[in-house]
């Protein structure tokens, strides 16, 4: 054995053992408490009188979050579901949704730079990230530009939500389009939730300040209305080195949610925001005459953009209602690379009903229009650069009882026809057993669609040039441009799903999935034919197309835990494995096709995992500790970002009961560290900075 | 160019560890903390005698129990010496389940009785009706056809107070409290010390 073999040898021993370590200890800690819990050792439940020998103030003092959070649909029973209530929210110290998403188990979230975000569930990780539906209040957020979220927009007030429902593996079927890893269902509070005024401010060393301000009330008896609005400012992140980069921004955002109940079985929703914002960003460009070297730009970014959304439910009986729903959507972006502009309609009618005694059917039928208009730059341009884009869709869910209370079995597909794509099927079946009360098995196998994207099929995109000899002591500049082809299609996932939740003991839950994914027809470039110079074009172009040429297998685990050892104290653990093994169904080797292979693989840390500690210290003192860690990151030039492990802490004080102080510590392990890197278009990324905020919330009616 | 390049990892000095020395010390270091905590509290919970946290209907049944003591009926309100303390429950939830546990304590001295009943102004007497929050969508026609003298309205549906009940449940930062509108108490006759006020959210009709 050469010394150099026996070397790794050492060096990768330990350190495989150790990651072994956590998920196994897990595992094992959780069959020790099922079985205890089982063996009738558990204990007697608290008799009534108990509590009713405590007086008044004694029980205004009891904490009674519990530790299920238990899924109101079957359908989310029989699925890797993970709930994030407006307590873990407020709690963890977040300021932003993207961030709020690092409490789930398999989320991937990774900050770019101080104002971008890389989302994604199970892999496949990027700020351009394609393969997660995210809905807020049922309006979907994703745009048909590059398939994905455009987070730093998303900048609803927390405190109106209500909860963020986090469903890894594909919900195409139940829930729409491009669901291929998963959804994230974000639904805000209902109006009458939120009657009387609420205002809270503060800032500190990354929130340089934030505010926001929220009024409620009743128009009626069945009516009630709430407005906001609410602005925040955050500073830059810093390089490498610690120097200060160009990425602060600012944004200001106001909206309004009115709920209406005219009798009792209709309810009325009509809902809308706006938001203006500027956004600084730092470009790599390779620009006419010379081309290379390329132009590092600081610039300012402008984002607005509105939208207004009603849903009309009428509930026919227990078991059937029906509902309408109509959203129009509006943003605008403009950037040094190019400029935006998107309209969309959306129209959902949905119906559910019980047929005969053993089945619950879902049906529905949709329709989105989507219309853009881009500014063409060098750098970036389209063809066409306007383009009306229509979806149809509808689908079919059936819950059918096979044993009552024990045994279950969904089935339901959606079918959609997009233009510029074609008709696609995403059936799915899923199967739910319930052995006993507390604990669930279930099982899935889906298929799901991801429909070409906008850019996908459109874009030119000038992404770098270089010098090549061309021999006779000359040089000419070649740029490398991603073109969007026609031809590029749909990718495509075959899901298997499995998992198992359980409440082993009354103060603590457990819940296990674990999956294996196949992708075929992923992104890939494909190298076009060289152009050469020209006199209209000074310069050579290889154009790397978009292809689908990429397949890939996916598995992992993913575990969530509640332990409330007292009532004032609630622990909560989550860990999740992925592993993605990529191959190339080509034989074309070049860069950007072992870079989009390598990306696939290596953009989403192998393990990640997240402890969260609150404990409620009398009655108006609450401290939450967040430790969390995320593996390394492998990218583009093979550089790494390496794993890091983070806390975060928050101390909050109720002098009053309708005042709050809150002083929030993020990334204490750290002055600074590195979480991502962009892919495609290049904007520089930024370290997160350890920061530091405070923040006062007043109620009042 | 091929993925065994991927392997040969000589260069970088940490093989399979996330990346350099002291971030691997920090994820054993965090594994193994996380780990021992785990375990301490398996056997923490174990030992002590864990009684399943109170639910937040359990905890809203205690208050009801506990604030009898600082409310008088008019005294019509008891036909005769032995009448029961009498409390009905509409609807069919969580609350409504939970109230059952108050059959057979001493209420104002009087054994109470707990019945269900399906809707309002019944001839029976109620001191206290508790109205689930199952029953929300029916709250204004209930409050509006309940003949209230000498009755306290209770409930956990959102915003009750304010819709013109007597005490109605809310949850704040994960605990219990209450919301008391004095107003529609005074006019069902009822009287409510001061020391309960104290406690509560005051709240007007349509607030």
């Amino acid at each position: 054995m050469s010394p150099k073999l026996s070397l790794a040898a050492r060096r990768h021993g330990p350190a495989r053992w150790n990651m072994l370590f956590l998920p196994g200890f897990f595992l094992l800690l959780f069959l020790v408490a099922q079985a205890w819990g089982e063996t009738g050792a558990g204990p007697a439940p608290l008799e009534p009188s108990d509590l009713t020998e405590m007086s008044l103030e004694a029980l205004m003092d009891i904490n009674v979050t519990s530790v299920s959070k238990k899924s109101q649909k079957l359908a989310n029973a029989a699925a890797a579901v993970y709930v994030i209530t407006q307590e873990d929210i407020k709690r963890s110290g977040v300021t932003t949704i993207a961030d709020a998403l690092r409490l789930a188990p398999g989320v991937q979230v990774a900050r770019l730079d101080s104002n971008k975000w890389a989302v994604s569930i199970r892999g496949f990780n990027g700020r351009y990230a394609n393969k997660l539906l995210v809905l807020m209040d049922g309006r979907s957020l994703y745009t048909p530009f590059f398939s994905g979220v455009y987070w730093e927009v998303q900048d609803t007030p927390l405190e109106d939500i209500y909860r963020i429902e986090v469903i890894r593996g594909p919900g195409a079927a139940l829930w729409g389009a491009n669901a291929v890893n998963g959804v994230i269902n974000i639904t805000t509070k209902q109006a009458e939730s939120t009657i009387g005024g609420l205002v809270s401010a503060g800032g500190g060393t990354r929130e340089r300040g934030f505010g926001t301000a929220r009024y409620g009330f009743s128009l009626g008896e069945a009516t009630d209305l709430r407005l906001y609005a609410k602005y925040n400012n955050r500073d830059n992140g810093v390089d490498a080195s610690g120097n200060a980069t160009h990425d602060d921004w600012n944004i200001t955002r106001g909206g309004f949610r009115l709920d209406s109940h005219p009798t009792d079985q209709d309810l009325l929703t009509l809902q809308g925001d706006y938001y203006d914002g500027k956004l600084g960003e730092t470009y790599t460009l390779f620009l006419p005459p010379a081309l290379t070297p390329p132009t590092v730009l600081d610039t300012t970014s402008g984002v607005s953009g509105g939208n207004l959304l009603s849903r009309w439910k009428r509930t026919l009986s227990e078991k059937s209602s029906l509902s309408l729903q109509a959203y129009f959507d509006h943003y605008e972006r403009q950037m040094v690379i190019s400029g935006e502009k998107r309209n969309s309609l959306d129209l959902e009618f949905q119906h559910r009903f019980a047929l005969g005694s053993f089945q619950d059917v879902i049906w529905g039928v949709g329709y989105r229009y989507s219309h853009d208009e881009f500014d063409d730059t060098f750098t970036v341009s389209f063809d066409p650069a306007s383009r009306d884009e229509h979806l149809c869709s509808a689908f079919l869910h059936d819950e059918i009882t096979l044993v009552p209370e024990r045994l279950a079995l969904i089935l339901g597909s959606r079918v959609e026809r997009k233009d510029y794509s074609g008709f696609e099927v995403q059936p799915n079946g899923r199967l739910l057993w319930t052995p006993t009360p507390l604990q669930t098995v279930w099982a899935a196998v889906s298929r799901a669609v991801r429909t070409p994207a906008r850019a996908e099929q459109t874009i030119r995109y000038r992404q770098g040039a270089t010098l090549v000899d061309t021999g006779a002591n000359q040089q000419i500049p070649v740029v490398a441009t991603v073109t969007g082809s026609r031809d590029f299609k749909s990718e495509e996932l075959l899901a298997y799903e499995l998992g198992y939740r359980s409440e082993p003991h009354p103060r603590v839950s457990f819940d296990i999935a674990t999956f294996y994914n196949v992708y075929h027809h992923l992104r890939t470039l494909s190298t076009g034919t060289f152009i050469p110079p020209s006199a209209s074009q000074p310069f050579g172009v290889q154009p790397q197309l978009t292809s689908n040429d990429m397949h890939a297998h996916a598995y992992g685990v993913e575990v969530s835990t509640t332990w409330k050892p007292y009532d004032w104290w609630r622990l909560q653990a989550t860990y999740s494995y992925l592993k993605i093994t990529t191959y190339l169904d080509t034989i074309d080797l070049s860069i950007f096709n072992i870079i989009e292979k390598g990306n696939a693989a290596d953009d989403s840390p192998r393990n990640q995992f997240s402890v969260r500690s609150g404990v409620d210290l009398g009655r108006q003192v609450t401290m939450d500790l967040w430790l969390r860690g995320v593996d390394r990151l492998k990218f583009i030039d093979r550089s790494t970002i390496p794993g890091y492990v983070t806390l975060d802490a928050r101390l909050a004080w109720k002098p009053q009961p309708n005042l709050e102080i809150a002083l929030v510590g993020q990334n204490l392990l750290h002055e600074h560290n590195q979480e991502f890197i962009s892919e495609l278009i290049n904007t520089s990324p930024t370290q997160v900075e350890r920061g530091f905020y405070g923040k006062v919330t007043w109620a009042f009616r | 160019m091929t993925t065994d390049e991927n392997h040969t990892k000589a260069h970088r000095p940490n093989g399979d560890c996330p990346a350099t020395r002291h971030t691997c010390a920090l994820w054993r270091g965090a594994a193994i903390l996380v780990v021992s905590a785990w375990l301490c509290i398996v056997f923490a919970g174990r030992l002590q005698a864990s009684s399943p946290p109170p639910s937040a209907s359990q905890v809203e049944t205690a208050m009801i129990f506990n604030m009898t003591r600082f409310v008088e009926w008019p005294g019509e309100s008891f036909p005769a010496g032995n009448a029961p303390f009498t409390i009905c429950v509409l609807g069919k939830g969580e609350l409504a389940a939970a109230v059952g546990a108050l059959q057979g304590k001493t209420i104002k001295g009087r054994p109470a009785v707990v019945r269900q009943v399906s809707q309002v102004g019944e001839k029976e007497a109620c001191q206290i009706l508790v109205i689930d929050k199952s029953e929300r969508r029916r709250l204004r026609t209930v409050l509006k056809q309940l003949n209230r003298n000498g009755v306290l309205t209770v409930s956990d549906a959102p915003r009750f107070a304010s819709a013109g009940g007597g005490v109605g449940f809310i949850e704040v930062d994960g605990r219990v409290a209450f919301e008391i509108n004095p107003e529609a108490v005074r006019q069902c006759r009822i009287k409510i010390s001061s020391q309960l006020l104290k406690l509560a959210h005051i709240v007007g009709d349509g607030e």
